[in-house]
């Protein structure tokens, strides 16, 4: 008797879980059915490349899913340690800019891959230090580094290249290229370190201590202070990892896309990045799900403007769709998606 | 006030007494910002003593500069009182510019259908357009955050680029109200524009006989006055500032908190909308249209001023001219000030000035350690709570 009751609680427990997790994880069934969609709809006008069209879909996805999916990342990190991060547009700002600079000056691409995320790091510095040290409002501390990113980089820009008319080309990452179909792809180099981080990032925080760490700290700081873990220190690293995670995001623009920077070029990836990491329920896996599926809807824009030429209406929706879907999803999913504990709140000893 | 306040002072020295407390602070941080924007421009071989007098000129140089410049502040005004009502309410509004922007485009829209209208009839209904698109766009993340606890900072800069996007389709190539050319509209009816304070004596070099100074600025004033009188004097205030304070208290003291929320932040897109409306109808700089250029930035400058402002509606008129000072004589500074090698101190400086202000007088915790001052006194509004609906 006993043991058929705990059965039945088991099938119901596993049931719901499973309903559950369909729930939270409707976004790859999206995600799947949009591309059958463009796949009917290319076939039916007239594609004699269908495998071609969907490979360059994916890649395109992958490509735009790179900068969101790193700032998600980053803003996982600051936040599973407690601290709230919207500077995360202004350090991906940094880490374009100073990737681009060292790009430019020194003619060594790579020298600028490297030097973004150290720049992200130092940028991000100032964060931890007015909301951990200071106890600013970690709202105000980001929005003052989102607005002192843009004019320091807006401003450095002009001073250096602008007035002496210095050429600003910092040259191109490599990307690993493949044929399929005889139709050539390349994706970046910026994009498979992204990837790859993303798995990096889930070991990092769910199976070693320092992750284990993290995570107390942003749960329950006090009581992670008793067990004997620094909070303080753990909250300044993670910030840092934040910073460089985003600054090397950033590079994504000025060293992989375009080769030399721009003012502002990194128009609220950040602000979308925090979103996906809403959407991916702060993981590394999930905020990764989340980023593919904004990138996906740019990719849209992209292959429709290829495909069909401009169409202004059709245009401005797939423009304006990863900034709705980010909208949707916040509404649909915050209520159940919970953040961590003690995520805004300032942490001191008393 | 403080324990030096004797009842024998009389009511303006009291009143100075408490300015001076107030003031003390933000002064001090623009000082500190303004002395490291110098180290700045000296560490970039440039003058900061010519860099800052030609600012000043720049601003206040002469009546048509100084004209430029409060008309430069008038929206500012109104878009620092949308964060300004919105935070009194614990609700961080960054979209002040998409607010802008929508609330510009419906003014324009309904200001060109109205030719042949009396001014009576048709500035009203202008404006109105502009209040009512505004706040629409605002009560979005109003509704959202009350519902279902979407944070509005990420919703309002979502709306942001939203807005963007909506308004470019519209002036754009093949948009329904672009005008003779793309990224604008036709210019408003006559009769539904705002007329200026005063004329130009001399010839006119360029552009309009006007300066661009209109009697939004006095609106702006007005509007700053009556916020402050609704936030301190009436019920409607006094919830909106528990619930910025502690919304569980709020709750537990029978203030409907999602009501709040909604109504803050609306209000604060009304605002933000009429900004954009009084460009438009009033601005003849800008040609009584609406262009794609509008309101771009005013999101992240309103917060700025908003935070320098303390929060306090009164105070975001002098904070707002502050920032419009500095933009309007940030040209001027370029051209003016010269390294040795002829290159021009580039005028984003400025962004750089600001973020500092801002870091100096908002996170007066930093200023306090610099100068080893007392602490700060009171509840302060808290933002950062997390992402969802804390219950």
């Amino acid at each position: 008797m006993a043991q058929v009751l705990v059965d039945r609680e088991e099938k119901i427990d596993s049931a719901r879980s499973m309903r559950q997790y369909l729930r939270h994880s409707r976004w790859p069934l999206v995600a799947l059915g949009l591309l059958l969609l463009i796949f009917i709809w290319r076939v039916f006008f007239g594609s004699n490349q269908p495998l071609v069209d969907i490979v360059s879909v994916i890649i395109l996805t992958l490509s735009f899913a790179t900068p969101i999916t790193l700032g998600a990342l980053s803003g996982t990190f600051s936040e599973r340690s407690g601290v709230v991060n919207i500077g995360i547009e202004g350090m991906m700002l940094t880490g374009a800019f100073f990737g681009a600079l060292v790009g430019a000056l020194t003619g060594q691409v790579w020298l600028g891959l490297i030097l973004a995320p150290i720049s992200g790091m130092a940028i991000a510095l100032i964060h931890a230090v007015l909301s951990i040290y200071f106890r600013v409002d970690q709202i105000i501390s980001g929005t003052v580094i989102n607005i002192f990113a843009f004019g320091l980089t807006a401003y450095l820009y002009s001073l250096i290249f602008t007035s002496s008319r210095r050429n600003a080309d910092a040259g191109i990452l490599p990307s690993l290229k493949f044929n399929i179909d005889a139709a050539p792809f390349t994706l970046g180099l910026v994009s498979v370190l992204a990837i790859a981080l993303i798995f990096v990032g889930h070991y990092i925080l769910f199976y070693t201590t320092w992750g284990l760490r993290t995570r107390a700290v942003g749960e329950n700081p006090k009581a992670a202070d008793t067990a004997g873990v620094n909070v303080f220190k753990v909250r300044y690293i993670n910030v840092l990892i934040s910073g460089f995670l985003a600054g090397l995001g950033g590079t994504y623009f000025s060293l992989q896309v375009v080769g030399y920077f721009k003012e502002g070029m990194t128009v609220g990836s950040g602000f979308i990045a925090l979103a996906a990491m809403i959407f991916g329920k702060w993981t590394p896996l999930g905020a990764w799900g989340a980023a593919l599926l904004f990138g996906f809807c740019q990719a849209m824009d992209s292959a429709l403007q290829s495909w069909y030429g401009q169409i202004e209406w059709l245009h401005t929706f797939t423009q304006a769709l990863p900034y709705v879907v980010t909208i949707i999803v916040l509404t649909g999913l915050v209520g159940r998606s919970r953040p961590p504990a003690a995520v805004g709140v300032p942490y001191s000893k008393q | 006030m403080t324990a030096t306040t004797s009842p024998s002072d009389n009511l303006i020295v009291r009143w100075l007494r408490i300015l001076m407390q107030q003031l003390a602070l933000p002064l001090l941080g623009i000082f500190t910002a303004l002395v490291l924007g110098a180290v700045i421009i000296f560490i970039s071989g440039f003058n900061p003593l010519t860099a800052y007098a030609s600012l000043l000129k720049g601003a206040f140089g002469d009546a048509s500069k100084i004209n430029n410049t409060l008309a430069a502040t008038t929206p500012y005004i109104l878009t620092s009182l949308a964060v300004i009502f919105a935070f009194r309410a614990g609700l961080f509004n960054i979209g002040a510019e998409g607010q802008f922007k929508v609330g510009a485009i419906a003014a324009a829209w309904v200001g060109i259908n109205l030719v042949g209208w009396p001014p009576f009839a048709a500035v009203p209904l202008t404006l109105a357009a502009g209040w009512l698109a505004g706040a629409l766009w605002g009560a979005i993340p109003g509704v959202l955050k009350a519902f279902s606890g979407a944070h509005e900072v990420i919703t309002t800069i979502m709306l942001n680029y939203i807005a963007g996007f909506l308004t470019a389709y519209l002036v754009g190539s093949e948009g329904p109200l672009r005008g003779t050319k793309m990224t604008t509209t036709l210019p408003i009816a006559e009769s539904a524009r705002i007329p200026t304070l005063a004329h130009h004596d001399g010839a006119v070099s360029s552009g309009s006989a006007d300066f661009p100074l209109h009697w939004g600025f006095v609106l702006a004033i007005l509007v700053a006055g009556l916020l402050y009188w609704i936030l301190w004097k009436t019920p409607l205030g006094f919830e909106i500032r528990t619930v910025g304070l502690n919304p569980s208290a709020a709750r537990y003291a029978g203030i409907n908190v999602s009501r709040i929320t909604i109504i803050s932040i609306t209000v604060g897109g009304l605002l933000a909308g009429m900004a954009g409306a009084l460009e438009v109808m009033g601005n003849p700089n800008l040609n009584y249209q609406y262009s794609a250029s509008m309101g771009v930035g005013y999101g992240f400058n309103s917060i700025a001023i908003a935070l320098l402002a303390k929060n306090n509606p009164l105070a975001a008129i002098p904070a707002a001219l502050l920032f419009a000072a500095l933009q309007s004589g940030a040209s001027q500074m370029q051209f003016d000030t010269v390294a040795a090698d002829g290159t021009q101190l580039p005028s984003d400086l400025i962004s750089m000035i600001q973020a500092l202000v801002i870091i100096f007088v908002a996170a007066d915790q930093v200023l306090r350690w610099l100068y080893r001052m007392r602490g700060p006194q009171g509840a302060q509004v808290v933002l950062s709570r997390g992402w969802g609906k804390t219950e």
